[in-house]
């Protein structure tokens, strides 16, 4: 086991981690926690905007949004992937995390989507808060991700774009399509500014992350570079943004905004937002109805390994 | 790493070729329950916009690896003999 | 020649028809396959699914626009609008999946009676359908291989084996209204070689490689599969006999405003 100085001295050398590299279990613990929280929040987003499908206007865009979903599903599979080579665990001792709510999922995946509207807001501020985090990923230190947060990066530009097609669309429209539209934004911007974390210093988790190089980035510094990005998008479109407090301050060189509120905060990381529990409890029906699948892949795997040479070696620890 | 204790699928590392007279690179990694579960499900689990030529996979556990400790991937006897700048500069010397 | 879209839904053209069926075919298929992206038994399983879904709705699209670009209507209309009773698409993809093995062996009956149909078009007279009939070939292999691939493995245990078997049983009599067009629209079909084999001819291939699939699965169907495939569809599609589950799903395609 590499020591605790060893290893941050490489961190601090700048050395990107590979999977063959020896890490401390502070270091695999904090990663794999993180990448957990995300691969199931994209999980639950692929669950959240299935119903949509046939509910979105027709055509192309019924077509787009499974192609989003499509694009979630492998974000969730990349980086369950990782976390299963970083913990030894199995992918369903990963999803049995997630629906005994030993790990959590994203705080704006727990609210109800009530129109193709709110669909195009909740997409558009959503995964603009994917996007930032996303990008800020890129550089971390841990190789398989920083790659993994390559090719996500790349389809989260599309789910933008595509989330922007939507509200183009409506900051177009009519009067009552655009009142419409700002009453969503008003909704969704304090969950898009929660998206990101608590506040600085309320716990060391992040900071500590940034120390070791698997994040760059705090969760404020996140909410000033989501703030910077949709300010004036928001503003093309003739939108405001909800917050009567937020102001830049040329001097500090940042934005201030309203307190986000800390409370709906700790009730969401809790799972407890309006339809967390019931989109989790239906997620893990959906898993359960198809045990009998995984169980009847057992029976033939064991049939297959049985026909093969099993053939010892030092085994790779592979390619994420 | 090993994985956990599944027994009915392992990983399977996925090689793509994305392009004509590039070779192939490690894309992704997918589980599956054998070698052709995992060529189907790769072939909708990398990159498709990216529209590759030709996918490879092999079970994680076909794979033989170096370690980081092993420090015969480069030398530290002398080999200047064998690089083309040494000749370049024995060759310029000459000429002068 | 210009249509209305009313028109075209009381046209007995047979090209009409047969764009109808297969878009049909393909749309609805496209929707109950979509709820099962998410559904299934493991996240690269869901997004194999989540791609064919994307097939299916694109065919459906090449199917209708070539509608849409003769006549007065569009693809809203043709998709989407529909109601059941106007539509022409065979009444196995009618209901929601009822199980994994269920989606199993309906894509398996399904994909091989639409390669059989779209391969007669594809060598067929009418070079508009020809054309986009081989664009649809080359999408189709990858569906034929991921039902292969579970058919495969399904058998593994005790109760794979009897939920195949239990949805091959169900689903067969369903799928006897593919090639059952109307007569005269058979006919015409034929007799103008927009398809280059006769729909007795499909029939007779597609159910001879469903007996022999369930033969090399090693299922016990509850009656003898030669009597399943040869069995008259009780409840034809293509005749524009649909079940309540069409129905439904017609009703709840309706966008969320």
């Amino acid at each position: 086991m590499v020591s605790q100085s060893d290893f941050e001295e490489r961190i601090e050398d700048g050395v990107t981690l590979e999977p063959s590299d020896e890490l401390t279990d502070e270091y695999r613990k904090l990663l794999s926690a993180m990448v957990q929280f995300t691969a199931n929040t994209e999980l639950m987003g692929a669950w959240t905007e299935r119903p949509w499908v046939p509910k979105a206007p027709p055509y192309t865009h019924r077509l787009a949004i499974v192609a989003k979903i499509q694009d979630q599903l492998g974000h969730a599979q990349m980086q369950y992937r990782l976390v299963e080579s970083l913990t030894g665990r199995s992918r369903n001792d990963l999803l049995q995390d997630l629906f005994d709510g030993e790990s959590g999922f994203g705080n704006a995946f727990q609210y109800t989507i009530d129109s193709w509207m709110e669909y195009g807001v909740f997409t558009w501020l959503i995964d603009g808060g994917a996007m930032t985090l996303q990008h800020s990923l890129l550089q971390s230190n841990y190789g398989p991700y920083a790659r993994v947060m390559r090719r996500i990066c790349r389809e989260e530009e599309f789910h933008i774009r595509y989330a922007g097609s939507i509200i183009r669309q409506f900051g177009n429209g009519s009067k009552a399509e655009r009142e419409q539209l700002q009453g969503l934004i008003d909704e969704w911007w304090p969950r898009g500014m929660l998206f990101f974390g608590n506040k600085d210093g309320a716990s060391r988790t992040a900071e500590r992350m940034i120390e070791l190089g698997i994040r760059t980035k705090s969760n404020d510094e996140l909410r000033q570079d989501y703030i910077d990005n949709f300010v004036p998008k928001l503003r093309q479109y003739g939108l405001e943004v909800p917050d009567d407090q937020l102001e830049y301050d040329e001097d500090a060189g940042r934005w201030n905004y309203s307190e986000p509120d800390w409370e709906e905060f700790e009730r969401n990381r809790q799972g407890q937002g309006p339809v967390a529990e019931q989109r989790l409890r239906s997620r893990e029906e959906a898993f359960e109805e198809t045990q009998w699948v995984r169980d009847t892949l057992g029976e033939y795997y064991q049939r297959q390994q049985g026909r093969m040479d099993t053939s010892s070696g030092a085994m790779a620890t592979g390619g994420d | 790493m090993t994985d956990g204790d599944e027994t009915y699928e392992e990983p399977f590392e996925v090689f793509v070729q994305w392009q004509r007279g590039k070779p192939h690179e490690y894309a992704e990694t997918v589980n599956a329950t054998d070698r052709e579960m995992a060529l189907v499900l790769a072939k909708r689990n990398v990159d498709v916009r990216a529209e590759p030529i030709s996918i490879w996979v092999a079970p994680r556990s076909a794979f033989a690896a170096t370690t980081p400790e092993d420090t015969t991937l480069a030398p530290s006897t002398d080999r200047e003999y064998r690089n083309v700048a040494y000749y370049a500069m024995a060759a310029k010397e000459e000429t002068e | 020649m210009s249509m209305t879209g009313e028109n075209l839904q009381r046209e007995t053209d047979a090209v009409t028809t047969l764009l109808l069926s297969m878009g049909d075919d393909e749309f609805v298929t496209g929707h109950r396959m979509s709820y099962w992206v998410s559904r299934g038994p493991s996240i690269e399983e869901d997004n194999a699914v989540s791609s064919i879904v994307q097939d299916e709705l694109g065919h459906a699209r090449l199917w209708f626009e070539v509608l849409t670009e003769r006549a007065d209507v569009s693809l809203v209309e043709l998709a989407v609008e529909r109601p059941a009773e106007r539509r022409r698409n065979t009444v196995l993809a009618e209901p929601a999946y009822a199980g994994f093995g269920d989606l199993v062996v309906r894509n398996f009956l399904y994909d091989e009676a639409e390669r059989l149909l779209v391969e007669a078009v594809h060598g067929g007279d009418d070079d508009v359908l020809a054309d986009r009939a081989g664009v649809v070939l080359n999408e189709e292999p990858y569906h034929r291989e991921h039902a292969a691939l579970w058919l495969d493995r399904l058998t593994a245990s005790d109760e794979g084996v009897s939920r195949l078997t239990r949805a091959f049983d169900t689903n067969v009599p369903h799928a006897t209204d593919y090639f059952a067009f109307e007569e005269s629209v058979a006919s015409t079909l034929e007799s103008e070689g927009v398809v280059d084999r006769a729909f007795d001819d499909l029939q007779q291939e597609w159910a001879d490689r469903v007996v022999e699939r369930v033969r090399t699965l090693g299922l016990e169907l509850e009656r003898s599969p030669r009597e399943l495939v040869a069995a008259a569809p009780t409840t034809n599609g293509r005749l524009g006999e649909h079940t309540d589950e069409l129905t439904a799903m017609t009703r709840q395609n309706l966008t969320v405003y």
